[in-house]
């Protein structure tokens, strides 16, 4: 892909009463998040962005590509999906080595109901890991998302430039 | 009372910046399947502002060992930090999740946990000023008995 990138993100989420199978059946939502405006757009290099999803079987881990050139020095940016019980493991710099344990489920008697890991911060690497069977543990879609996050205080770092920003030129 | 929750990350890349994103132009959209859904069983909302250093529990107002879902979004820098067990049942694992983030594209720390054992989370800020927006949701799978006795 030659050119930049650009990434937006509208991160949202509503809680409606009651047990609803689609959002279009929450009545009156209690709390509703509507998150950034969508101008609001990061400008990166196509490098600093990979996404893509994997399974795991149980009592295995792998390792999450990061993007082209990445190193500690920058901030990355993560967002991980998974449909089991899994594990994620990050190494960072300024944090040391941290586990998190992801709760998800999926088929018809617990539903498909998957957990959602998000983070940012200076990372050496990035693992996810799944539990024996006898742990409950499964064969496990993880979906991930990494981008390198730029100074925001620029407009060289926004799709709108200096609109976004807040300044008319 | 159930409730139900519907969480889109929705991010969004694409190569066509000089026009509106819109569906034909994404390279990518995350998560693919869309919307993500949750039966939730209870929830809080915490609001705080800290300066560099300082942190704040994060309350969950029932058993903390219960299936939970915690967003925080930051402006500012500041990351959640609890411990819980791991799926064997004994070993303790350490969890800190940091984020970082402005008022343009705030910072967004999210765990799933399966079974917190502290007795509180706590979110620890470090940067100054930082603001940090808390909701809690205690989640139940379809087959949970809780979803009929709390109804």
């Amino acid at each position: 892909m030659s050119g930049d990138i650009y990434v937006g993100r509208q991160f949202s989420f509503v809680l409606g009463q009651g047990l609803c199978e689609s959002i279009r059946d929450v009545a009156q939502p209690l709390i509703t998040l509507r998150d950034v405006l969508p101008k609001y757009v990061l400008k990166l290099d196509p490098s600093q962005f990979v996404s893509g999803y994997f399974r795991v079987s149980q009592a295995a881990s792998t390792g999450i590509d990061q993007p082209t050139g990445y190193t500690s020095a920058k901030i990355l940016c993560g967002v991980i999906t998974s449909n089991g019980r899994s594990r994620v493991t990050i190494i960072s710099p300024t944090h040391g080595t941290k586990t998190a344990s992801l709760l998800g489920t999926k088929g018809a008697t617990l539903g498909d109901h998957r957990s959602l890991f998000s983070f940012a911060c200076d990372i050496t690497t990035v693992t996810v890991s799944v539990p024996s069977t006898a742990q409950g543990g499964d064969d496990t879609l993880f979906e991930y998302c990494l981008w390198v996050l730029p100074d925001l205080t620029v407009a060289s770092s926004w799709r709108d430039g200096d609109i976004a920003l807040g300044y008319i030129p | 009372m159930i409730y139900t929750l519907f969480v889109n990350p929705e991010l969004t890349a694409s190569p066509y910046g000089a026009t509106p994103l819109d569906l034909d132009d994404l390279v990518e959209q995350f998560p693919p399947a869309g919307l993500i859904r949750h039966n939730v069983l209870y929830y809080t909302v915490q609001r705080v502002m800290l300066d560099n250093g300082f942190s704040s529990a994060i309350r969950l107002i029932e058993d903390s060992a219960r299936w939970q879902m915690i967003i925080c979004r930051v402006v500012g820098a500041a990351a959640m930090s609890f411990t819980s067990l791991d799926w064997d049942g004994i070993t303790t694992l350490t969890t800190v999740v940091p984020t970082q983030g402005t008022k343009l594209f705030p910072g967004f720390a999210i765990a799933t946990p399966g079974n917190i054992s502290a007795a509180f989370p706590t979110i620890i800020s470090s940067q100054d000023d930082t603001v940090v927006d808390i909701y809690t949701f205690g989640l139940a799978a379809d087959n949970d008995s809780a979803l009929v006795d709390n109804a």
